[in-house]
């Protein structure tokens, strides 16, 4: 069983190491090299997105504060001097 | 990780990968690059490597693990690959030739054929089958490497055996 076994696999017992090409590291390094500038944009990236997120966030926040308190002193306005707020030009 | 360092393991472990990736892809031009990935993977995560297992177990696993994602994607690419041909021209696939320098003239024949009754096999069985004929490695090696028992080692095995036998008659 073992002895047949061996025979089979004969072919493959008899194959020879091989040493890899001489300018494999060198395109390793290189790959290395261009990852790691692919790892620094995406951080960059990432960052970036983050900062302007946070822009818009606090832009629409502040634009909102603006907003209501426009509309409050329309109020307060309107209430001191008893201004007629409907759309009728004339009155009948 | 120190340019010497990296050169230092590249220089100690080169030739082990590079001949595992040759005996699971048998093609030279897949090899090189699948030992590429190997090696940028291995700087990458070296910092991350816990000394649970010794480095050329770690290292046997990560090409094992590359080897195998190489040989799905190619399966994919394959799958797809009448989509590429209908809109572009380009050849996106290696050709599938068995170019093994490693095998000497005279057993060409005899090897590429083996081979061909091997990459039939489950995934598991061509591992360890490969770790143990070519590589020579113990079957406790094979054992960790593959994050299995001993016993499911010895039981692949024959079961590689088994089948490779009944493929080839």
């Amino acid at each position: 069983m073992i002895d047949s076994d061996n025979k089979m696999l004969e072919p493959l017992t008899k194959i020879e190491k091989v040493n890899p090409s001489p300018f494999l590291f060198s395109k390793i390094e290189q790959r290395i090299k261009e990852e790691a500038i692919n790892y620094i944009s995406n951080k960059w990236l990432v960052a970036a997105s983050i900062s302007l997120i946070i822009l818009f966030a606090g832009n629409s926040f502040l634009l909102n504060k603006e907003i209501g308190s426009k509309t409050k002193n329309e109020i307060n306005l309107i209430e001191a001097f008893q201004l007629n707020t409907n759309n009728q030009l004339y009155n009948e | 990780m120190k340019e010497i360092q990296i050169k230092e393991i590249y220089d100690y472990h080169s030739e082990m990968v590079f001949n595992l990736c040759l005996n699971y892809l048998q093609n030279e031009h897949d090899a090189e690059e699948v030992t590429q990935d190997v090696f940028v993977k291995i700087f990458q995560q070296i910092d991350s490597f816990q000394q649970n297992s010794s480095l050329k177990t770690w290292i046997y696993k990560i090409a094992v693990n590359q080897c195998l994602d190489f040989i799905k994607a190619k399966k994919r690419q394959k799958r797809f690959g009448f989509l590429f041909s209908i809109t572009d021209n380009t050849e996106h696939l290696n050709d599938q030739d068995f170019n093994h320098p490693g095998v000497l003239m005279e057993n060409k024949e005899a090897t590429e054929h083996i081979f061909k009754q091997i990459n039939q096999l489950p995934h598991n069985q061509k591992t360890a089958l490969i770790l143990k004929t070519m590589d020579e490695l113990s079957q406790k090696e094979i054992a960790d490497i593959m994050n299995i028992s001993v016993k499911a080692v010895e039981s692949l095995l024959s079961r590689a055996k088994a089948n490779l036998k009944e493929k080839l008659n």
